[in-house]
């Protein structure tokens, strides 16, 4: 049974509808990436999970228990971060988790363990004296994973994690993702970064004008499109009899011959990456690298979309 | 502006006027602006003589006509000028749009002077409204051409005067909120400390020989005090462009806790109070509001009581001395005191909330397990522990009337006295509270709250002299009770409490306690009624499902709209 289960799910602002009858499972830890344009609802739906907007109609589930009726037991089940947040410019990052630790009312004994602890899980132990105001932004996200952690909730929900970060912070915000992936935590993360999404996501759903256009495994999603995969190649003794032999091979799209590399266009469904491999190797090329791109995100989600909102 | 050719020049001031004639809210400043002056100006043209009167009998009182009207003229600049002016540079640093304005070809002394004049023309033309009562006036003799020009020429002195403080207040401060109290204080302290005032100029030209001095003075006076707050604007705008959100009056808690921390090195640092746990125990936002914010923390809270007791025991001393021959003053004193009270009250109270929604920290504070009643309750504490420092001073002067008034085993006065405070001071609380949990702007509800509160004192003592000063129409009995136990006049009675006291008739004295008791009882209820709707509906008015809700996820009107339906 899936963890996380929405169902038909309508919301609206008035007579703004923001969400269409949005349905989609989350298996217990899995990675759940929500990619859409701006204003496609998927900081409505998040919400909705985050019990700050009650849903007009549909059903949505958490570990088994509905949201919308039972909003107190919900609350101790997540951990929501928002796409911005703003922060307390009294509090030192130190007293800004002791509040919440409190808040989320976690005794008294264990608090000064459990801060320390998501200081320290968060790399920002040396900072737990300094006013929150003076961090930078993206040790403030940091912080704000920090907040959704005290509490050890089975569900994190992320709204735009690594938005208006700098690739230092966002590729730190991204490791922590992946520490809390393999921690076992359950996550529902939306993001407009798309190639780090690939990176993290067991499943991806793509959301436009309040409607899920599709949803699964990238592998799923990339097979349904017909995506051609890209893979970069450096050959020690490239000749361009190996680039027409290699142009031949059944599943090979197109060879683009660069300064350095050859960019080799698979067809995912016909050939997979290491079967090239073994193929150009035997063909006599003595391979120096040898690189698939994760996935072509940008192009299924171009190719899916067609910048509606809701 | 733009059938003038003229945008093109001033891009920035086209867009504000634009801006402004789209709001709503500048029609709605217009019409009470319109009716503030128009009906104040036909209470002083028909209530010196009565409108029975006719025209002939009105010759010669021209002066005094255009003198009040001017007067009134000074009072709604003063009124409205602040409000429309101190956010015309915070709203761009709250919006993060000063930055691209400060990008732009535009120089710093342009941005800033057409921010002014976008404020300065809208007030001009409320100005020109009076036009028709100065010349009702005039028509009544008694009025010189002088006079009028003069009056025209300082009143428009007067608009640039108070827009160019408003302006430097909102270059200065990063907030509206901040910019706004600072230009009411700014101006409050020049209106009391000037020994040259705009009204003497703009009223004497006509009575005193002295006059084109007056006027001189005040011109020259004026225009160094507007080109200085200019010249101030200018320096802020570009230097305090880009200063973070901070909380002024708890900066400047902290420069005075660094001030007494270096002082008390002398006495080997005694801490005589120390303020509640470094941490917080199980009540987190109460914690923040009473050991982080500036009106809740204990010490800082005892340096506001010293503020207010101070005055007041200084002032009964001397009345005490008989340096001051009677208690009036301490009346007077009341009577601020209330005021402050009100506003400070009001400010803290349409502020919780809404600043954190402001600063959007309030979604995140959603997701915690506190129920909506709980996290207004601990967002009161802080109001809570405001509510106990005003008792003192109230306490001490309803305690030096019962002592020099000689009410000696008389408690009624005191225990009446002390339930005003109780009642009236929950009251604006909660009401406050209620409009900062409707309104979603931070700046909104702190306007409205004070808009709504002036109302409710105002409103009667405005009935009350139109009907009975007036147009000498005497008001129904119900009507009149109702005014008489509107909270203005409870304060008012409870203050003449002595002279009923003395009085030959001590069923007045009886029907008067049971008047203002019922009353209060009522108020008390009122404020009841508003704190439990306030914590009765707190998750929907905070923004998020609440617990226990019923929810039906096939709702029968939504049938109706059908996903093939909606799509279609």
């Amino acid at each position: 049974m899936s963890f996380v289960q929405i169902d038909n799910l309508w919301v609206s602002y008035g007579s703004v509808t923001a969400v269409r009858g949005v349905s989609f499972n989350v298996p217990r830890g899995e990675v759940f990436g929500f990619i859409g344009p701006n204003g496609a609802g998927k900081s409505t739906t998040i919400k909705v999970l985050a019990t700050l907007k009650r849903p007009d109609r549909g059903r949505v589930t958490i570990g088994g228990v509905n949201v919308p009726s039972n909003p107190m037991q919900i609350r101790r089940m997540i951990g929501y971060m928002p796409d911005f947040f703003g922060v307390y410019e009294d509090l030192t990052a130190g007293e800004y988790l002791h509040f919440y630790a409190a808040a989320f009312q976690i005794p008294r004994s264990q608090r000064d363990r459990t801060v320390a602890d998501v200081l320290a899980l968060t790399d920002l132990s040396e900072k737990a004296d300094s006013a929150v105001d003076s961090l930078s932004r993206g040790m403030k996200q940091r912080l704000g994973l920090a907040r959704v952690l005290l509490h050890d909730p089975d569900l994190l929900l992320l709204d735009e994690p690594a938005s208006g970060l700098d690739p230092r912070a966002r590729i730190e915000v991204r490791e922590l993702l992946k520490a809390l992936k393999s921690m076992g935590k359950t996550i529902i993360v939306s993001s407009h970064i798309l190639h780090e999404l690939a990176q993290l996501c067991t499943r991806i759903g793509i959301i436009e004008a309040g409607r899920m256009i599709t949803e699964g495994s990238l592998e799923e999603i990339y097979h349904s499109l017909g995506l051609l995969q890209t893979v970069h190649i450096q050959i020690v003794n490239l000749t361009d009899e190996h680039v027409r032999r290699i142009e031949a091979l059944p599943g090979v799209e197109d060879v683009n011959r660069q300064v350095d590399r050859l960019a080799v266009r698979l067809r995912a469904e016909d050939i997979a990456a290491e079967d090239l491999l073994d193929e150009i190797h035997a063909l006599g090329c003595r391979i120096r690298m040898f690189q698939p791109e994760a996935m072509d995100m940008e192009t299924a989600f171009m190719k899916l979309t067609q910048g509606k909102t809701a | 502006m733009r059938s003038l050719g003229i945008g093109g020049w001033f891009p920035l001031l086209t867009k504000e006027l634009t801006e402004l004639a789209n709001r709503r809210r500048t029609y709605v400043v217009r019409f009470l602006f319109g009716a503030l002056l128009f009906g104040g100006g036909l209470m002083i043209l028909y209530g010196r003589t009565g409108g029975a009167v006719s025209s002939t009998a009105r010759l010669g009182q021209g002066a005094e006509i255009f003198e009040q009207i001017v007067r009134l003229q000074f009072a709604c600049v003063f009124l409205f000028l602040p409000a429309m002016t101190a956010g015309a540079l915070t709203v761009e640093k709250e919006r993060d749009t000063l930055t691209l304005l400060l990008l732009t070809t535009m120089r710093p002394t342009a941005i800033l002077l057409q921010k002014v004049l976008s404020r300065v023309i809208p007030m001009l033309c409320f100005v020109v409204l009076s036009f028709p009562l100065m010349a009702a006036a005039y028509s009544f003799g008694g009025v010189t051409t002088e006079s009028v020009y003069a009056a025209m020429w300082v009143l428009t002195l007067f608009v640039l005067y108070v827009a160019s403080v408003a302006v430097m207040c909102s270059s200065f401060f990063r907030t509206t909120v901040e910019a706004f109290i600072a230009t009411y204080a700014l101006l409050a302290i020049s209106v009391f400390c000037c020994p040259v005032t705009f009204i003497d100029a703009a009223i004497r030209v006509q009575s005193s020989t002295a006059a084109p001095g007056w006027l001189a003075a005040t011109t020259v006076i004026s225009l160094v005090v507007i080109v200085a707050c200019l010249t101030w604007a200018r320096i802020f705008l570009v230097h305090r462009a880009f200063i973070p959100p901070r909380n002024v009056m708890l900066d400047l808690f902290h420069a005075l806790d660094r001030m007494f921390n270096e002082w008390n090195q002398v006495t080997g640092g005694v801490v005589l109070v120390k303020d509640g746990d470094p941490l917080p125990g199980d009540r987190p936002v109460a914690w923040r509001e009473t050991a982080k914010k500036s009106l809740g923390t204990f010490r800082y809270l005892f340096r506001v009581m010293v503020a207010l007791e101070v005055p007041i025991l200084f002032v009964a001393q001397l009345v005490n001395i008989n340096s001051v021959r009677n208690d009036s003053v301490v009346s007077a004193l009341l009577q601020i005191l209330w005021v402050i009270a009100v506003a400070m009250v009001c400010v803290h109270a349409a502020s919780v909330v809404s600043s954190e929604r402001s600063r959007q920290t309030l979604d995140v504070l959603l997701t915690a397990p506190l129920t909506g009643r709980e996290l207004l309750l601990q967002k009161m504490a802080g109001l809570r522990r405001l509510h106990a420092v005003l008792l003192v001073p109230f306490t001490t002067i309803f305690l030096f009337h019962h002592w020099f008034r000689d009410y000696r085993s008389e408690v009624l006065y005191l225990l009446l006295s002390l339930a005003t405070v109780f009642v009236f001071v929950p009251l604006t609380a909660w009401m406050s509270l209620w409009i900062g949990l409707k309104l979603r702007s931070h700046i909104r509800a702190v306007f409205l709250t004070l808009a709504v509160v002036s109302l409710i004192v105002m409103l009667p003592v405005l009935i009350d002299y139109l009907f009975t000063r007036v147009w000498g129409v005497r008001l129904p009995e119900i009507a009149q009770v109702l005014l008489d136990v509107s909270p203005v006049r409870i304060v008012q009675r409870l203050e003449d409490w002595h002279t009923l006291k003395r009085g030959p008739d001590e069923v007045d004295l009886l029907v008067s306690t049971l008047e203002i008791a019922g009353a209060l009882a009522v108020f008390a209820a009122a404020a009841w009624a508003l704190r439990a709707h306030c914590l009765g509906n707190a998750d929907r008015f905070l923004g998020r499902v609440a617990e226990g809700e019923i929810f039906d996820p096939n709702p029968p009107t939504a049938a109706a709209v059908s996903p093939q339906h909606a799509s279609a």
